[in-house]
């Protein structure tokens, strides 16, 4: 980059509006798959069924699309579920995503191809006009299939806005084509009520068979990848692009709904040539079965159904060689592949790099191999992908939920993923009974990305790596002493947090570490921060002037875009038993409990964690320890047994609805394990009865000089939507306040994890 | 007429519903979010549910 700042720096033009993102997803998901589903969904999954089947697939594209719609809305850039995947689990699975997102899309883009090829040569060759050419029909297939994937790579180098307004022009006319077979369908049964009949039997194969077909067709789903694609060239894109990943959704299903719908009511049972139920008349013709239907529905049916595939599959075609140039192009800007992948045209603004390499493998596919069971490898690493996404956007909500600027939040979070997951994962499975040569291909081409991440990328993506930087760093000598570590935020409140710190680092005998973190904007590389690092510096030693006499003591001082990741970090390295901040009192936003920082430390850390307000450098005459027989209530204990103040001093453990006496202060358990120690002997205990436990710990703490409260944690759901005790307790108490959370082990491992 | 095609029919609507219903939440939000420059998905949540 350094290298690089005085060349002229080429960038993606930004000039994608709603309407071409949406008509790009549509362009995507109406392809080939659904004039060749229906058919085949029909002779399967019966009348009903094959409405059932475009409506639940509609349902479980949703839930996916909301992930989606929400990660790019957070992150509008190129790139897609690559971007997402690295934001939420690091350049590892990332990498393995964005292979992934290549190949699936290169390949699908070849299939597209291929059908535009099959149903053009064979619609011509119906009307004469290839008698003149000298190939035989496959060869001339493949001919055909190489032109059109080499125009419309053309296309795609000419740039953003020719591949949108071209895309769209293709999408509109076959959404327009199938639109108009729905509302002819509907305006038939409304004429002639007697051809509902043909539902019956509405499921003649039974639910099982619902799966089978959902399965088939869920390709037909597909398309909200190509709109994160577009996320660098889209106007607005916060906005935009959430709107048309749901809109592409919505308006694929209710057409696919009615459009299945009017294949089933085209026939009227009875008719010349129709023997036996409607539903097996259309199955027996299979992925042809719809065509047939058309035909009798409206006049000239068969040319305007060979013109919608055609505009079909070439809309498709240049949408998935925009979303496979797209996912090259975001590796290659990253360095996790080489140069190549990232060079833009000066002229029209395009990776022609990625375009090339994305070209070589569409054209290869299609003119040199089966393109079946690659498809189907294509399909599964879609729904691998959008696995990802699904826990993508779960963790990335959790985890940086207020560090990142949305424009869109899914409703129903985390519901909706979770169901998204658990339907994929099913039709995932199903695929094996459609190819097992593509659940061959599917994890070679997943292990061939992890050696090439590990032999080539690895190293470029440590280069990059930017998250947090130690610039300075005193070590004292190794030991396996208790190790504290005590978060300095500004000189400001430096000695007060030591004054506080020093009686729990006597009781410990600890080893502590100071620590300080220097936030930098996303905007400011990290080697270029150094301007950020002077308040840091005061900090630690005005801390160190107070400590350094009486323990051995570590300095550090670290760049960081987020201070609670940089801690954690910090607390991980260092192996840190227990990490000591300062709290002000308030959150400076109304919106976190304690802070963001502070939220995110006692969510998160796997370490004793000491939140401390207001405590000053003296020892405490009347202590309130509300207790509820928690690893926390605990630890509240031994943190007032240091704070106690020996002579005449007093810990009131206080319970609080408790009136089967259940709770008691000796339990065996000490989440300290090392050293671990409780003052019996000034603690008396007081039990009560409350409607309200916040308010009883509040009106108690009248009576006291100093509150210890344990961090109550609630479920996960639950924290969503209501506050804790703890914060309730904190926000409004007016004495000196410590609040302690223990280390809780593979619970707190687990929710780190999630 | 069937039980199956009852649930079937009731399947239907409920899930060309469900996606209608999420369309326009979806809008909604997007709406208040873009209004009020809200951010973070805590301010967002903050708002949507009136606190």
């Amino acid at each position: 980059m350094g290298n690089n700042r005085h060349q002229i720096e080429s960038e993606l033009s930004r000039d994608l509006s709603l309407f071409h993102i949406t008509m790009m997803g549509l362009g995507m998901m109406i392809g080939a798959g659904v004039f060749l589903g229906i058919g085949t969904s029909i002779a399967h999954a019966g009348p009903g069924g094959v409405i059932l089947t475009f409506a639940l697939n509609g349902v479980i594209a949703i839930c996916t699309a909301m992930s989606y719609a929400e990660l790019s809305s957070a992150i509008p850039h190129a790139g897609g579920a690559y971007n997402f995947a690295r934001l939420a689990f690091g350049r590892g699975p990332s990498f393995t995503a964005g292979w992934m997102e290549w190949f699936a899309s290169s390949v699908a883009g070849s299939l597209y191809a291929v059908t535009f090829a099959i149903y053009t040569v064979r619609y011509f060759q119906g009307l004469k006009l290839l008698n003149w050419v000298p190939f035989s029909t496959y060869t001339t297939e493949k001919i055909v299939a190489f032109l059109v994937a080499s125009l419309f790579l053309y296309i795609n180098y000419r740039g953003a806005s020719e591949t949108g307004k071209i895309g769209a022009f293709f999408t509109l006319g076959q959404t327009l084509f199938l639109i108009i077979i729905g509302l002819v369908g509907v305006v038939i049964a409304f004429i002639d009520p007697s051809r509902l009949q043909n539902f019956s039997p509405f499921l003649p194969n039974g639910w099982e068979k619902l799966l089978v077909t959902m399965g088939f067709t869920y390709v037909a789903f597909e398309g909200y990848e190509v709109i994160a694609q577009a996320g660098d060239e889209t106007i607005d894109p916060k906005r935009n692009l959430p709107k048309a990943m749901i809109y592409s959704v919505v308006i694929v299903t209710i057409t696919y709904v009615a459009v299945a719908f009017a294949s089933i009511v085209a026939i009227k049972a009875g008719s010349p040539g129709i023997e036996g139920p409607v539903w097996e008349w259309i199955g027996q013709f299979k992925e042809r079965g719809f065509g047939e239907a058309i035909s009798r529905l409206m006049p000239a049916g068969n040319f305007f159904l060979t013109l919608a595939v055609i505009f079909a599959s070439i809309s498709a075609l240049n949408a998935t060689i925009f979303s496979a140039t797209r996912a090259s192009y975001a590796l290659g800007r990253d360095r996790l592949l080489p140069k190549i992948f990232s060079k833009i045209s000066q002229k029209h603004k395009t990776p022609y790099g990625a375009l090339l390499l994305t070209g070589i493998i569409i054209i290869s596919v299609a003119v040199l191999l089966p393109t079946m069971d690659v498809a189907s490898s294509a399909s599964i690493m879609f729904l691998f992908l959008f696995f990802l996404v699904n826990i993508s956007v779960i963790r990335i909500r959790i985890n940086m939920g207020d560090e990142l600027s949305y424009g869109f939040i899914m409703p129903f979070f985390p519901w909706l993923p979770m169901l998204a997951i658990v339907c994929q994962g099913v039709l995932a499975v199903w695929l094996v009974k459609m190819s097992l040569i593509a659940w061959i291909i599917a994890p070679l081409w997943i292990i061939s990305s992890i050696l090439i991440f590990i032999f080539y990328s690895k190293k470029r993506a440590l280069a990059t790596e930017d998250e947090v930087r130690v610039i300075e760093e005193e070590s004292a000598p190794e030991s396996d002493e208790y190790r504290i570590m005590v978060a300095v935020a500004n000189p400001n409140n430096a000695i007060s947090i030591i004054r506080s710190t020093y009686y729990i680092s006597e009781a410990k005998k600890a080893q502590v570490n100071l620590l300080h973190m220097v936030p930098v904007p996303y905007q400011v590389p990290l080697k270029d921060a150094k301007k950020f690092m002077l308040e840091g510096k005061e900090a630690i030693v005005e801390a160190m002037l107070h400590l350094i006499i009486k323990f051995p003591i570590t300095t550090t001082i670290r760049y960081c875009r987020n201070i609670g990741r940089g801690i954690l970090s910090a607390v991980k390295e260092k192996k840190i038993k227990m990490l000591i901040m300062g709290w002000r009192g308030k959150s400076q936003r109304h919106i976190f409990s304690l802070g963001s920082t502070v939220d995110y430390i006692m969510e998160r850390a796997h370490c004793n964690v000491v939140l401390l307000k207001e405590c000053g450098d003296k020892k405490f005459k009347n202590i309130l320890v509300p207790i509820d027989g928690s690893p926390n209530s605990c630890f509240s204990l031994e943190i007032a047994s240091i704070m106690v103040d020996k002579n005449g001093g007093q810990i009131t453990a206080f319970i609080i609805n408790d009136d089967k006496e259940k709770i008691s202060i000796k339990k065996p358990y000490s989440p300290l394990k090392i050293g671990a120690r409780i003052d019996y002997e000034h603690i008396k205990i007081k039990r009560i009865m409350a409607s309200s436990i916040p308010d009883a710990i509040l009106d108690e703490s009248e009576r006291h000089d100093l509150v210890i409260l344990g961090y109550t944690q609630d479920p996960l759901i639950r924290q969503l939507t209501r506050d804790s005790i703890s914060y309730n307790v904190a926000i409004r108490c007016r004495k000196s306040l410590i609040i302690v959370k223990a280390a809780s082990g593979i619970k707190s491992w687990i929710r780190r994890w999630l | 007429m069937s039980f199956d095609t009852i649930l079937g029919i009731l399947l239907t609507f409920f899930s060309l519903a469900f996606l209608i219903f999420l369309l326009f939440r979806s809008n909604h939000i997007i709406k208040i979010i873009h209004r009020n420059n809200l951010n973070s998905a805590r301010e967002i949540k903050s708002k949507l549910h009136g606190k």
